[in-house]
């Protein structure tokens, strides 16, 4: 159970940079994800945590020690992969026992802690079966015994759900958020999908390009995107450039937006993102929302909500509108955006 | 019903050429050697006296422990060599490993004879080594290095040792490579995780490599005949003097047929242990 710290990690291979200049801390007993999409140098920073990869530059300390120049053997951690990579060849007892073994643990001690964390994943009795026999639920089960059976200080999950289907990974994200209660252990969990990542973690690292882009809560990454990128990748739909507003001279923009808008022309935050399900269809004008007509082009049902596609002025991309499943719209709509629920971006 | 019929015809049909080939090729010779080998031509109907000739020929018994003693040999240590080779192959870049790779395998290119000539050159009585140590005082007389066995094991170790790399590699490289990263954030060494993750992975590998090289060493020719020569005889080379010196036809069928059965055994014994081994992974 130790803290997770990185100073401005940077990994580069050859001419590329996978991973530049990343910091964040990881508290003891934490469990974050770094979200992002493929490519984006997450799973090189995790394998730099797992010491498989050494920084070009930074310091990687774990519960305060650096270990940057450490071997992974030798850093005491619980790595979770995606393909599982159990042995083969061995049962699932003894592909449990080979962290304990390594660690010299006397034989009564390794069958006992063995037997324990089987009916910690819930997998009590399958002890003696090869990893072929197992389901890819189960054998997910086995990876994650192995890797906690020895009490690491960390624990390093690499996408573990992204190869089971839908249902099993629900299961699982609930299993692995109960087992990472249960041990307390400080874990980083590396995904592409944001409603994993939302679900069950502490805090939330989003990366792209190599680099970190925001690092949060999952309710401020969800309530408050900082960046074009990560409003995007967390599902907003509507994201179009704030001079578009000011430029259309739109007078019912209140003091307080317009102002903003103004202020912000400075520091670059041009860029308004607002989510599908906050914007309402009003005939009559709102306070403190923006105003927009717009002609609906598309719409989807989904059974338990209605999207639809509305041209506008404001944005050359149609505005998506999601709204309840009982909600009609067809031709000439008025929409209202309520300032309040503007997500301002940063350009990144 | 007819439909049936008829694309089991063009399978039949298909197929033919392949067929008639491989009786031509393959199962009659086959038949002819075993035939052959129970034969005599002073003795009606077969007969067992061309293998009794042989058990009772000191020379042929000599040639049949000493054919043994060299594949055995030869295996064993393709397969010392080729595991560090491995070690190497794994942990070097890829850059690195590829070149390695080329160089172990270059020598397959190269003709058996000029191969075997190459090591005539280097453990001759005048070769490289005995010239070096007897110009530095180390011998008097020059040392026999060649026409034994020890020097019909060099000449196939050097001619097998690709085939025992390749075998592994072929392996090793279908085998995730998380299994040993996995193994080192387990807490073991590289050493440790050779040992336990990559030597257990690389066991069918090393099956086939085996067989493979046990078998070619056992019916190399060339090899045992330029660098054995006449004094230390293989059964390959024990059957072609049988067959062209004294034109004995029917005794180096039965060596042919004992190199056969010699081959099957092994061939048998390969998948007897490779039966266990996937038992053990639950298959």
């Amino acid at each position: 159970m130790s803290t997770i710290e990185l100073k401005s990690v940077t990994k580069r291979f050859g001419t590329v940079t996978a991973v530049e200049g990343a910091s964040f801390t990881a508290t003891e007993g934490e469990f974050v994800s770094i979200l992002g999409p493929s490519g984006c140098g997450k799973s090189t920073l995790l394998r730099l945590i797992a010491g498989f990869e050494s920084p070009s530059d930074g310091e990687i300390l774990i519960g305060g020690n650096a270990v940057s120049h450490l071997p992974p053997w030798k850093r005491n951690i619980g790595v979770v992969f995606q393909s599982y990579a159990l042995f083969p060849y061995l049962t699932v007892d003894a592909n449990i026992a080979f962290g304990l073994e390594r660690r010299n643990v006397d034989k009564a001690e390794i069958e006992q802690r063995t037997n324990e964390v089987l009916k910690v994943v819930g997998l009590d009795g399958f002890g003696k079966r090869f990893p072929r026999q197992l389901s890819g639920g189960q054998a997910q089960r086995v990876a994650l015994a192995r890797a906690i059976v020895y009490e690491p200080e960390i624990l390093l999950l690499d996408e573990p759900l992204s190869a089971l289907d839908a249902r099993l990974r629900d299961e699982m994200r609930f299993e692995l958020q109960r087992i990472q209660n249960e041990t307390g252990v400080t874990t980083l969990f590396v995904t592409h999908d944001q409603s994993e990542a939302l679900a069950i973690s502490d805090s939330i690292i989003v990366m792209n390009k190599a680099s970190i882009c925001q690092v949060g809560n999952p309710e401020s990454i969800w309530g408050a995107p900082e960046t074009h990128f990560v409003a995007d990748f967390v599902g907003v739909e509507n994201i179009f450039d704030a001079t578009a507003i000011l430029g259309q001279g739109e007078k019912k923009l209140s003091g307080q937006i317009a102002e903003k808008l103004q202020g912000n022309s400075s520091t670059g935050d041009q860029t308004i993102g607002i989510r599908g399900r906050d914007i309402r269809v009003s005939s009559k004008p709102l306070e403190n929302h923006l105003m927009v007509s717009g002609t609906v082009r598309g719409m989807n049902y989904l059974g338990h909500e209605r999207v639809y596609e509305i041209d506008t002025s404001i944005s050359p991309k149609p505005i998506t509108l999601v709204a309840e499943a009982g909600q009609m719209l067809d031709g000439k709509v008025d929409l209202a955006l309520s300032h309040d629920k503007f997500l301002w971006l940063r350009e990144d | 019903m007819a439909k049936q019929r008829n694309s089991d015809m063009a399978a039949w049909i298909l197929s033919a050429p392949v067929i008639t080939l491989l009786v031509i090729l393959a199962i009659l010779p086959s038949i002819q050697l075993l035939i052959t080998g129970f034969q005599r031509a002073d003795i009606a109907g077969p007969t067992l006296n061309n293998f009794e000739q042989l058990v009772d020929s000191k020379f042929a018994v000599q040639a049949f422990w000493r054919t043994l003693r060299v594949s055995v040999l030869t295996t064993v240590i393709t397969v010392l060599g080729a595991y560090p080779m491995l070690y190497c192959l794994r942990r070097a870049g890829p850059r690195i490993s590829a070149l390695l790779l080329a160089i172990t395998i270059f020598p397959i290119m190269v003709s058996t004879v000029v191969r075997a000539f190459g090591w005539n050159v280097i453990l001759g009585p005048s070769g490289v080594i005995n010239k070096s140590l007897s110009s530095l005082g180390l011998i008097d007389a020059p040392l026999k290095l060649i026409f034994n066995e020890f020097a019909i094991v060099v000449g196939e170790t050097h001619l097998l040792f690709p085939y025992m790399v390749l075998a592994l590699v072929a392996v090793m490289q279908k085998v995730d490579p998380a299994l040993e990263e996995a193994s080192l954030s387990l807490g073991a060494n590289p050493l440790v995780t050779f040992m336990k993750v990559t030597l257990p992975s690389s066991y069918p590998g090393l099956l086939s490599g085996t067989l493979l090289v046990f078998s070619l060493a056992m019916t190399a020719f060339a090899t045992p005949l330029l660098l054995g020569g006449a004094r230390a005889p293989l059964l390959t080379t024990l059957l072609y003097s049988y067959a062209y010196t004294l034109y004995d036809w029917n005794r180096a069928a039965a060596v042919a047929l004992i190199l056969v059965a010699m081959a099957m055994a092994f061939y048998f014994l390969q998948r007897f242990i490779s039966n266990i081994q996937m038992r053990s992974y639950g298959k």
